[in-house]
């Protein structure tokens, strides 16, 4: 940021928004993200893409209902993982345990602070580097645990504040760890 | 609006912004305007320049209610002065005719035209190239009269179209012309 004493009497481009900015733009069917209040337009999932999303999801919700472990969240939810500049991403599923729920709740579909649990279904349009960093976004906003579903490999990585991602192929099955106590789930079970 | 077309195959920066959009953001206490699709700040008016937009309002209304010419538009009214990509334009005063804008409950909502009269008053912190963008957007959306109003040289600049303009001094007589019909007042009467 270059600051000139111009610029702070006259009128000033707008680059920089916030959590609450971005709640307030109509969505349109559009999926926004703030990446260091910057917004962004994401593409919108394929048919084949929600599948994954749903399917993990809905395993995800009977798990942590039947067992009272917090809340689970459907795609599209926002999560406010940075503050000043803002960043706001949205999950294809989460998971917060029951300790983390402020007790008024969701606000517009935005949650306030970063998910125990995010679940990214990666399309074969989305850059690699585009997801890195979203992964990393997940992890400095304090994600304890981060899925990455490959659609078109069949594989789910998994990602930690700690230590190398592993990849679980079609034939392993996916673990809720400490951070979902108790939850599997097939791998292949995805991909139906 | 966005249409399924619009929506980008990878995550695009969103640096276009729509009328509707800037509707619903929260000002924060700032005047915010989209020129080109392109969102601008604004610091909010000093006491003077508020001053003097209320004075040239109160001494316009009158006149205006009582020959039921049409209305006189206070407080940053948005004008919607172009489409894809929007330009959002506010006057600290604006007179719209009747015949604009027929009488009745106006929406909540920036109006889809150009006030007949846009009245702004130009602080020290108005840089002119934006001032003189600003007077070409109003002619160019189809406003027929603007006013330039100057406190520190307690001048008004009449503006007929961008390149017809005199600048009255404190004695000379302000006038309506086919605009406002009827109207006179002496400029120095706006800087009491």
């Amino acid at each position: 940021m270059t600051t000139r004493i111009t610029t702070l009497t006259g009128r000033r481009l707008k680059t920089l928004f916030t959590a609450e900015e971005l709640l307030c733009l109509p969505a349109d069917g559009r999926r926004l993200e703030l990446v260091k209040g910057r917004v962004y337009e994401m593409p919108l999932a394929d048919d084949r893409q929600t599948g994954v999303a749903v399917r993990i999801g809905a395993a995800l919700e009977t798990h942590v209902k039947g067992n009272s472990l917090g809340a689970a969240f459907p795609m599209g939810t926002k999560f406010v993982l940075g503050r000043d500049p803002d960043t706001v991403r949205a999950a294809d599923s989460a998971f917060v345990g029951r300790g983390r729920i402020p007790e008024n709740g969701l606000h517009q579909g935005c949650f306030p602070m970063a998910p125990d649990l995010a679940v990214e279904v990666v399309s074969p349009q989305d850059r690699p580097l585009d997801v890195r960093e979203k992964i990393e976004d997940w992890l400095q906003g304090g994600t304890r645990l981060i899925w990455v579903v490959q659609r078109v490999q069949r594989t789910v990585t998994i990602y930690r504040p700690l230590g190398d991602p592993t990849e679980l192929s079609e034939g392993a099955s996916l673990d809720g760890e400490e951070v979902v106590a108790g939850f599997t789930c097939e791998v292949r079970d995805l991909f139906v | 609006m966005a249409s399924y077309t619009t929506i980008p195959k990878r995550r695009t920066l969103k640096t276009l912004f729509t009328a509707e959009e800037l509707l619903y953001l929260p000002s924060n206490g700032r005047r915010l305007e989209l020129v080109e699709g392109k969102i601008y700040e604004m610091p909010p008016a000093n006491g003077r320049h508020a001053d003097i937009a209320g004075v040239t309002a109160s001494i316009l209304g009158p006149h205006i209610r009582s020959n039921r010419l049409g209305r006189i538009l206070v407080g940053d009214p948005g004008f919607i002065l172009r489409r894809n990509p929007d330009t959002v334009r506010a006057p600290d005063v604006a007179f719209v005719s009747y015949d604009r804008l027929p009488v009745g409950e106006l929406p909540e909502q920036y109006l889809p035209l150009a006030p007949d009269l846009a009245i702004e008053v130009v602080s020290p912190s108005n840089r002119t190239p934006e001032v003189l963008e600003k007077v070409a957007e109003w002619f160019q959306a189809g406003t027929r009269l603007v006013w330039l109003v100057y406190p520190s040289r307690r001048t008004v600049t009449v503006y007929r179209s961008i390149a017809d303009y005199v600048e009255l001094t404190e004695d000379d007589t302000l006038d309506g012309g086919e605009v406002v019909p009827g109207f006179v007042c002496n400029v120095g009467d706006l800087f009491i």
